[in-house]
């Protein structure tokens, strides 16, 4: 067995052979064979070895694995189902970034052939017509002045009318 | 894959992986939580499994990674498990008890302190049982190095006992 042993730690021990360690470190006490006193000391490292291969899982984990698998299917095809609705949206916001730079690009159109109309084609030269226009325009700008006077008073007028079968 | 393909290939192998997680995490609940979320996580991903030449080694890298990450996100330190062996026979005083705890405890956290590749190649080897070909295959590592990984690893067990 000290051989054995040996070969283990030297990493040349085959499967069975190592069968045969496990056995002698962990079956030998309980059928009251005395493990050698110089090979104690790896006494506990075997019986690790063989406690540790029976642990399992619990009794219940293949049902809750199975449910929990069920409910993660149903889980993906609700995606799936919500996937059409998530593509929708985002084509609609793309839609509005598009018909906003659409818009954009159009009203810097119209801002730049604005800028770009030569006033100075229309401006008057002779100083006379010039004068003339001047007092046109004003006269012009007068009367419409008269006229919204005119009105605020007639306005009023009325609401001092209306404003006595208050009082 | 479909259900008879996984109850046939994958469920077969939940224990293996169960004692790798436990391995790492040391709580046997949480141990299970990890097997269980690598099968609904290879369930969800069955289209894409059929390329996948190893499953095996796919099941043992995703428990490996899942372990890790638990451990890392709970900040939990690997506590040593002693449950599922039975102490209390007859010869055993409880001095007796206590001593062969703390050894159990200290393989336990001798073999958590190897480097990955050792520790892994120890666990499918002296736990498990893997000949060397089916731990190179899971581990894709070559086969030389699956027994000088595991002779460095029997070394450091050994040297730590004393």
């Amino acid at each position: 067995m000290k051989a054995l042993i040996e070969k283990y730690f030297e990493g040349e021990t085959s499967l069975e052979e190592e069968a045969k360690l496990r056995d002698y470190f962990n079956d030998g006490p309980q059928s009251g064979e005395q493990v050698a006193e110089e090979l104690k000391e790896y006494q506990p490292m075997f019986q690790h070895f063989a406690t540790e291969r029976q642990q399992v899982l619990s009794d219940d984990f293949d049902e809750t694995l199975f449910l929990k698998m069920e409910a993660a299917s149903d889980a993906k095809i609700v995606q799936m189902r919500t996937w059409p609705r998530q593509l929708l949206r985002i084509a609609a916001v793309g839609g509005v970034l598009v018909a906003s730079m659409l818009f954009l690009q159009k009203s810097n159109t119209t801002q730049a052939q604005q800028a770009s109309v030569d006033w100075s084609k229309y401006e008057i030269k002779d100083e006379k017509v010039a004068y003339e226009e001047t007092v046109k325009a004003l006269r012009l700008l007068s009367s419409k002045l008269n006229k919204g006077s005119k009105k605020a008073t007639e306005e009023v007028g009325k609401m001092e009318k209306v404003g006595k079968y208050f009082n | 894959m479909n259900h008879h393909d996984f109850k046939t290939k994958i469920l077969p192998i939940k224990n293996r992986l169960f004692r790798f997680a436990l391995g790492i995490v040391g709580q046997a609940a949480e141990a299970e939580d990890v097997v269980q979320e690598v099968f609904i996580k290879l369930w969800n991903n069955r289209q894409q499994m059929d390329n996948i030449s190893n499953i095996e080694a796919w099941c043992i890298t995703a428990t490996k990674n899942l372990s890790i990450d638990k451990l890392r996100s709970k900040h939990q330190r690997m506590v040593p498990m002693s449950a599922g062996f039975d102490l209390h026979d007859h010869s055993a005083t409880p001095y007796e008890t206590v001593v062969t705890h703390d050894v159990f405890d200290q393989v336990r956290n001798l073999m958590n302190r190897l480097p990955e590749k050792q520790r892994d190649i120890m666990q499918l080897r002296d736990i498990e049982g893997l000949s060397y070909q089916e731990i190179a295959e899971v581990l894709n590592v070559p086969m030389d190095q699956v027994k000088v990984y595991l002779f460095r690893a029997r070394k450091a067990v050994k040297e730590g006992m004393r």
